[in-house]
């Protein structure tokens, strides 16, 4: 089984509280921050790890991104990926998730992998949008369906789970698909020692602009129909008056502040929702 | 002093690990005195067990280098733990630099996997210093050996699958003891656990005694030559042990370092943090100073011995200077913190019982310092 | 730059309207009014999908939308991302709106984005707030970063622009009803030449025990600090005994004090307003705080007194969280 994986490098979600816009440019200040693999894209490794192993073939990771994401390729390929390819240009810069995601098709195609599976994170931690998934199955032409919590491969088709609000679809789908999968749906394993050495043997291909078969208008900035306007962080502090005394004395200070907040404490469902 | 980006890589997978599965639970097992053995076959599929086995006995095939940087990565937040590991990988490595084909390749996969643990014992009664005054001994009857004897102060004791034990096997022409090495399992009939050590620190790792009662071992289980027991664990604890424990110290005196600026950045006094007090600059300056003199040695020793050149002394000065530093970082760091640093919701109490304990551990300060002194003076009579 | 027509993608919810929609629908309202003064007429239409839509149509007619799209066909019973697609771009073929709205649902955050693709236009996800600017161009706020960072987006050239809001994030206002709101039914034959790689198969259900979290007026949300799992019976007693609902931060579950994810707050969870937000032992993440930062009241106890959740509360103390909840549960219990 041929099962390409889209990854995303993304900075480290444990420091976003630190990120700031400064506030005479209007830019983004992220500094320093490393890349790691975006989470859910792990989840989605995971499963391609996992199917490798049960019914063998390869699992290739592809990835827009600056080239200094390398690292974060490398660790993928040290989990067990056997190929990467880095897409990576200027021309690439300022895309949105419509140009992004067309990018990444046609980088698909330039591959030449016959791919029997597409996977995907849910969303990325940075832009959260979780448009990408859907958009690279909608430019590739194949199936795809997002927010998967498991996956079975019989025959030629997927057998899914596709995760709603109180419960779940399931479908079969026609394999080549693309799935986009969420956090709780595997536990993604951690890069072994072996792996690092095995990774001397592995390969990341670098491909531009130019390496692609794109049409020019539909890439980087030109090509999104998305364009960002002014960037703020949000205030939203209170004024944080301290409740002072023990547990017993805070607890009799919450209760009278609830009795005065409105809320209906005694009564049934009906007097539940506001 | 400058690693590889694999070596970097390699940090990497090590710290991840640690993030996940020791840094969580390490006060836990010091406080219940719990080692962690259910830990064992994660850290076989990660490599950390074999790292420096070749590849063709089911190892990583990577050098000592990369063995000591997961030791100092894992006793960042666990000592006991690195204790435990790095006693398994010194019965592995006196398997793998003296063992015949068949004696590696029946044991070593196993030991890499974490499917079986591993241990040397040495240590008696009589004497840990005065290794060639041990009372354990061999005798040869047939194809077997026969030995009796009693080990204490033996880490993984009660544990092991299986273990290299050090007899005394005979007498030399110049009158001398002459020792053997045994590689026993354990389930041959005659080798028990004695009594379980309740150390100071370090916990984490299981100590205790093993007592052989006539155990009949076949003489395929024999370990290098026979006579030449001594020169294997010499090399082995010199090479092996010391190396571990410097690293795991390394380790320590980065934790005190973390505590130390940590606290000094929150902890606020009159007004400020301490970090803006001299006093508290010089205790992290000091700290910081042990920290990288610790690890230079350490490094160099292992680039000695990756590059096939003799490292015992230098490993001799990375302990001795590694473990007294610990101790001194985390008497210093308990210190800077205050009430705070003897309150045992911080690691700091825990880093002084390890480094303490690893003081005594694998040669005391004064034996490594009678092997500095041989060396050195040595060097001058060239 | 002027609007002239918004289409409002309407999703079921237990044979009723998603109560989103009527968010969505209030935003509408809101863009229209500020439109008109600028001497436009903006329609609102509403698209319904589904099978069985007497009672739901007849909802969404008496909404206060202008007009109604509808399609009503077994094949579109169990959600379907191809047969939903069809009927989508028929409706845009047919109406030309200038912006579509869709609730970032499973359903309509799937759909959103492959609309995107299929009528070449931009989409704006997750958005906060949707305002026209004093140039007449219409600016979706998004955030990223989880929640730290909110920008502006706009699509200046392609049409419609499609946008989508999680639910919770806006809040409804009842609407008049157009007494002229007329349905046009959506021929089925569309449907037909769908080809589709994918079957829908069967629908699963959980039954949601309790009051759910997003409806619910007090929410007492349990962070990392509360990860002994003692606490939980005292948490789902305070919830029950007010009426309320139990959420909890990612740490918390991943500490395994919740079986998953479904009461989780935050920009990747649920967006939750109540009357009182009490965080106990809750450190505040911004992905967290951006899922609560519109409650009412905002009480917050921690025993670390640099926790950034007491910067957004309206009270806060330092204190065990988990003694407290269960000094409140016995307070209650005994006034009763």
């Amino acid at each position: 089984m041929n099962i390409v994986v889209f990854v995303k490098p993304v900075p480290d979600p444990a420091y976003y509280h630190k990120i700031s816009v400064d506030p005479v440019k209007k830019t983004l200040m992220r500094d320093g921050i490393p890349a790691v693999i975006n989470p859910t894209d792990q989840n989605a490794l995971e499963y391609a790890l996992n199917m490798k192993e049960q019914y063998g073939g390869n699992v290739i990771v592809i990835s827009m991104a600056p080239l200094f994401s390398q690292g974060v390729l490398k660790k993928c390929l040290a989990m067990g990926a056997d190929k990467a390819y880095l897409i990576s240009d200027k021309a690439f810069g300022g895309a949105d998730t419509f140009s992004t995601s067309y990018t990444l098709s046609k980088a698909m195609e330039k591959t030449g992998v016959k791919a029997d599976l597409l996977l995907c994170g849910n969303e990325s931690a940075d832009g959260a949008t979780s448009h990408v998934p859907s958009q690279i199955g909608e430019w590739l032409g194949c199936p795809h369906i997002a927010n998967v919590s498991s996956i079975e491969i019989a025959d030629g088709k997927a057998l899914v789970s596709k995760k709603m609000e109180s419960g779940s679809i399931t479908y079969k789908v026609k394999l080549p698909a693309l799935f986009a999968v969420g956090r709780d749906s595997n536990s993604p394993r951690l890069a072994t020692a072996y792996g690092i050495v095995m990774l001397r043997d592995k390969k990341i291909e670098i491909l531009t602009k130019d390496d692609l078969d794109v049409d020019g208008s539909m890439i980087g900035l030109e090509g999104s129909p998305t364009q960002a306007g002014e960037l703020i962080t949000l205030n939203m502090k209170r004024s944080s008056k301290e409740i002072t005394g023990d547990e017993k004395e805070i607890a009799q200070e919450i209760y009278s502040l609830i009795k005065k907040s409105g809320i209906c404490i005694q009564g049934g469902m009906e007097n539940a929702i506001k | 002093m400058k690693f590889t980006e694999e070596q970097e890589m390699l940090r990497d997978v090590f710290r991840e690990f640690v993030q996940k599965h020791v840094m969580p639970d390490s006060a836990k097992w010091d406080e219940n005195d719990h080692c962690p053995v259910e830990l064992f076959p994660l850290m076989g599929q990660l490599g950390i067990l074999g790292i420096f086995v070749p590849e063709q006995y089911g190892g990583v095939g990577l050098n000592h280098t990369e063995r000591v940087m997961a030791l100092e990565e894992i006793a960042r937040y666990s000592g006991g733990l690195g204790m435990f590991v790095f006693t398994h990988q010194l019965g592995m490595a006196a398997i793998l630099d003296f063992g015949t084909e068949e004696q590696k390749n029946k044991y070593l996969p196993d030991l890499c996997s974490g499917k079986k643990i591993c241990g040397l014992a040495v240590t008696e009664p009589g004497g840990g210093s005065d290794v060639m005054g041990q009372k354990t001994n061999g005798r040869q009857e047939n194809d077997e050996w026969i030995i009796n004897g009693r080990k204490c102060f033996i880490t993984n004791a009660g544990i092991t699958d299986v273990t290299v034990i050090i007899a005394k096997t005979g007498v030399s022409d110049k009158g001398r003891p002459e020792l053997s090495a045994f590689i026993i399992e354990k389930d041959r009939e005659g080798i028990s656990p004695g009594r379980k050590e309740h150390k100071l620190g370090l916990k984490g790792s299981v100590t205790g005694e093993i007592i052989l009662s006539n155990v009949r071992v076949p003489a395929e289980n024999v370990l290098g030559k026979i006579g030449k027991g001594n020169a294997i664990a010499m090399k082995e604890i010199g090479e092996v042990g010391r190396a571990s424990m410097a690293s795991i110290c390394v380790g320590l005196l980065k934790g005190c370092l973390d505590e130390s600026v940590k606290f000094s950045n929150e902890r606020i006094v009159y007004g400020k943090p301490i970090s803006k007090l001299q006093a508290i600059q010089f205790h992290v300056a000091e700290n910081r100073m042990d920290y990288e003199a610790a690890r230079l040695l350490l490094y160099r020793a292992a680039e000695y011995k990756d590059a096939g050149l003799p490292a015992a002394t230098e490993f001799s000065m990375a302990k001795y200077f590694a473990t007294e530093a610990a101790a001194r970082a985390a008497k210093r760091t308990i210190e800077l913190m205050g009430a705070y640093g003897i309150v045992n919701e911080y690691p700091v109490g825990r880093f002084l019982r390890d480094a303490l304990t690893s003081i005594s551990s694998g040669g005391t300060s004064e034996i490594q310092k009678i092997i500095i002194a041989a060396d050195t003076f040595k060097m001058y009579e060239l | 730059m002027q609007l002239n027509n918004i289409l409002i993608f309407a999703e079921l919810k237990d044979q009723k309207i998603n109560p989103v929609f009527y968010e969505l629908l209030t935003k509408a309202k809101e863009l229209a009014e500020i439109s008109c003064a600028k001497g436009g007429c903006l329609k609102i239409s509403g698209l319904l999908l589904g099978s069985g839509l007497d009672a739901a149509g007849n909802e969404l007619k008496a909404s206060g939308v202008d007009e109604v799209f509808l399609l009503d066909d077994e094949r579109l019973a169990i959600y379907h991302i191809d047969y939903y697609c069809a009927a989508i771009s028929h409706a845009v073929s047919k109406l030309d709106p200038d912006v579509v709205f869709f609730g970032a649902t499973s359903i309509g955050e799937e759909l959103a984005p492959t609309m995107g693709v299929r009528l070449k236009t931009g989409v704006a996800a997750h958005c906060m707030d949707i305002k026209i600017k004093e140039d007449g161009k219409l600016a979706q706020l998004v955030p990223a970063f989880g929640g730290k960072v909110v920008g502006e987006i706009f699509t200046p050239s392609t049409r419609p622009q499609i946008i989508s809001v999680k639910p919770g994030i806006l809040s409804a206002a009842a609407q008049q009803t157009n007494p002229e709101c007329r349905v046009i039914p959506i021929d089925q034959k569309i449907l037909d030449g769908v080809a589709s790689d994918i079957e829908a198969l069967s629908v699963t259900t959980e039954q949601s025990r309790g009051i759910s979290i997003d409806k619910a007026q007090f929410v007492v949300c349990a962070g990392y600090g509360i990860s002994d799992v003692d606490s939980k019976e005292d948490l789902d007693q305070l919830a029950k005994l007010l009426n309320g609902a139990v959420g909890y931060t990612r740490p918390a579950i991943d500490a395994g004090l919740a079986k998953n994810e479904d009461n989780l707050i935050g920009t990747s969870g649920k967006s939750v307003r109540p009357k009182v937000y009490l965080g106990v032992g809750v450190s505040g993440s911004t992905h967290h705080i951006c899922g609560m930062k519109d409650s009412d009241l905002i009480i917050s106890v921690n025993t670390d007194p640099n926790a950034d959740l007491f910067q957004v509360s309206d009270y806060k103390a330092v204190g065990d969280g988990a003694a407290v909840i269960k000094e409140l549960v016995k307070i209650m219990s005994e006034s009763e």
